[in-house]
């Protein structure tokens, strides 16, 4: 027997607003947990990671495809490893400045590498 | 002293690559794979490529890349066939409540679901014929438009949503624009919540699977007997859809995020048949999907998930590499052509003995079990969320590729930030 529900569509729109908030407030609280780059592999392609260490160096490259200049920065932690950061906006930074990074981990030649969606300066 | 050094050509470097054996094995398997990700609901082969690339390593250690892409390329093929008998047998509405319905599940209600079936898989292997020749046109011409259309793609994607709005009927323009709109900001979120994995997953299990099964289940649908008579295929129909496939995927192939769903924007061009449009919409999946590896050679992008793995296997995909890949394209789907025939003639039997809503239901708590072992516990939100659009997308009948402003939307937000 069909069951029946009073006015679904009204509920099932208030449901989805009420779902896509609750989404909206835990992207933007919710952060993953602390990494150190030594500990990143390719099992965690495709995953979320946050990573803090200096500055070693910084390359700015114009895109052919975007209007916004693609930096790369070679990013180092206390763990002693290294790890390409790729930021798709236009950023200040200075070398040896710490910064920490919450991105995807990608591959890019064989070299594993985080595509940042968020950098804080930390000093 | 110099030495005279002749630069590899292209075929030896191929021929030098090929391990036969190897190539037969990685079809096979890959068909397997294929067979099994496209009758599993919700299982899509980007999560068994990402499996694969995952374990590279090890799978590296037993045989060449090249082997790997095929077998992606296999599995590629062979669950776009496959993927049409969940989505056409199971999920389909109560036909005289349902506003808006998807022409595979009204053929179902009529008792023609495997006929269905045979339309889709026709576009399918049609399609694979159509994407090899539209890739001899593509790999010399895309590089020349390319770097102008991704300079306009933001606008592009806007025009495309606008137009699909226009479309639609009068008095539900507001509520597609509703539903754009939510769909692209849950999207949007999901893709932005960092603590969850392979958030495409429970964004479109919700999207497009759980709503459609769960609206089954409340609705109790009655399966009719299914017909296994031989259906004849109007050229003139087959052609038509043809034609508007090859149209339709010339023009988004390009374009990210819009995926398979240039079926409905065919649709939209011109109105074509119920029958047609299922031709048209297996089709468009194959060119679709054959035409990203075409992109990955041609302009070095990758424009599907799968392409993006090939490209990782084989970062310097050369010409012979890509026509190998068609050819492979083109010899699975001829294996696989008759398989699914048979596989929808064993579905049409069995859908009329088992209690459909039970079943829908078994499915809804299948994927509901999946979600957290693939994406984690937060996942549920996505998927519930999802779930609650999608429902109210159907009731109140408009057209399922609005929501497909999930993905087109945060696509539309990259290219303008």
């Amino acid at each position: 027997m069909p069951l029946k529900l009073k006015n679904p569509k009204t509920l099932s729109l208030i449901l989805s607003i009420i779902g896509i908030f609750i989404i909206v407030v835990l992207a933007q609280i919710l952060e993953p947990k602390l990494v150190k780059i030594s500990d990143i592999d390719k099992k965690m392609l495709d995953e979320y990671a946050k990573v803090q260490g200096q500055v070693q160096d910084i390359q700015k490259i114009k895109s052919p495809d975007y209007h916004n200049p693609i930096v790369l920065i070679d990013l180092k932690d206390d763990s002693n490893a290294s790890i390409t950061v790729v930021w798709r906006q236009d950023i200040n930074l200075t070398q040896n400045q710490a910064i920490q990074v919450i991105g995807k981990v990608s591959e890019y030649q064989e070299e594993t590498q985080i595509e940042a969606s968020k950098i804080k300066v930390l000093s | 002293m110099l030495q005279d050094v002749k630069p590899e050509r292209d075929i030896y470097k191929l021929k030098r690559d090929i391990k036969m054996l190897d190539i037969i094995l990685a079809v096979l398997i890959g068909i397997v794979f294929g067979i099994l990700s496209g009758l599993i609901p919700g299982i899509h082969i980007n999560l068994v490529a990402t499996l694969l690339f995952t374990y590279s390593t090890f799978f590296l250690s037993l045989t060449s890349p090249l082997a790997l892409a095929v077998f992606i390329i296999s599995m590629t093929i062979a669950h776009t066939f496959l993927d049409f008998l969940p989505s056409i047998f199971l999920g389909a509405p109560e036909e005289d409540t349902a506003l808006s319905i998807l022409p595979g599940h009204r053929m179902l209600l009529e008792g023609h679901g495997y006929e269905a079936i045979k339309l889709t898989s026709i576009g399918c292997f049609s399609g694979i014929i159509i994407a090899i020749i539209l890739s001899l046109i593509f790999i010399p011409t895309a590089p020349l438009f390319y770097p102008y259309l991704s300079k306009i793609m933001a606008f592009l994607l806007i025009s495309l949503s606008l137009f699909l709005v226009w479309k639609e009927k009068k008095e539900l323009k507001i509520f597609a624009i509703l539903v754009f709109i939510l769909s692209g900001i849950l999207g949007y979120a999901a893709l932005n919540l960092t603590v969850i994995k392979q958030p495409l997953f429970p964004l479109f299990t919700g999207l497009f699977g759980t709503s459609l099964l769960t609206l089954s289940f409340f609705q109790d649908v009655k399966i009719p007997k299914q017909s296994l008579k031989k259906t004849k295929t109007n050229k003139k129909d087959l052609l038509k859809s043809l034609g508007l496939s090859i149209l339709s995927s010339s023009l988004v192939s390009f374009l990210p995020g819009v995926g398979a769903s240039q079926a409905v924007i065919a649709s939209s061009i011109k109105k074509i048949e119920e029958k047609s449009f299922l031709i048209l919409l297996g089709a468009v999946n194959t060119i679709t999907v054959l035409l990203s590896f075409v992109a990955l050679y041609a302009i070095k992008k990758p424009r599907s998930g799968v392409a993006v793995f090939v490209g990782k296997f084989l970062p310097d995909i050369s010409f012979s590499h890509l026509m190998l890949l068609m050819l492979i394209a083109l010899i699975v789907g001829a294996i696989i052509f008759p398989l699914t025939l048979l596989l929808a003639r064993r579905f049409s039997r069995l859908i009329e003995k088992v209690n459909y809503r039970w079943l829908c239901f078994s499915i809804i708590i299948f994927l509901i079990i999946l979600t957290p072992i693939i994406s984690g516990w937060l996942a549920f939100i996505v998927l519930i969320t999802g779930t609650c659009l999608g429902i109210f997308c159907s009731l109140i009948g408009i057209k399922k590729i609005f929501l497909m402003g999930a993905l087109i939307l945060p696509v539309i937000i990259w290219y303008l930030l």
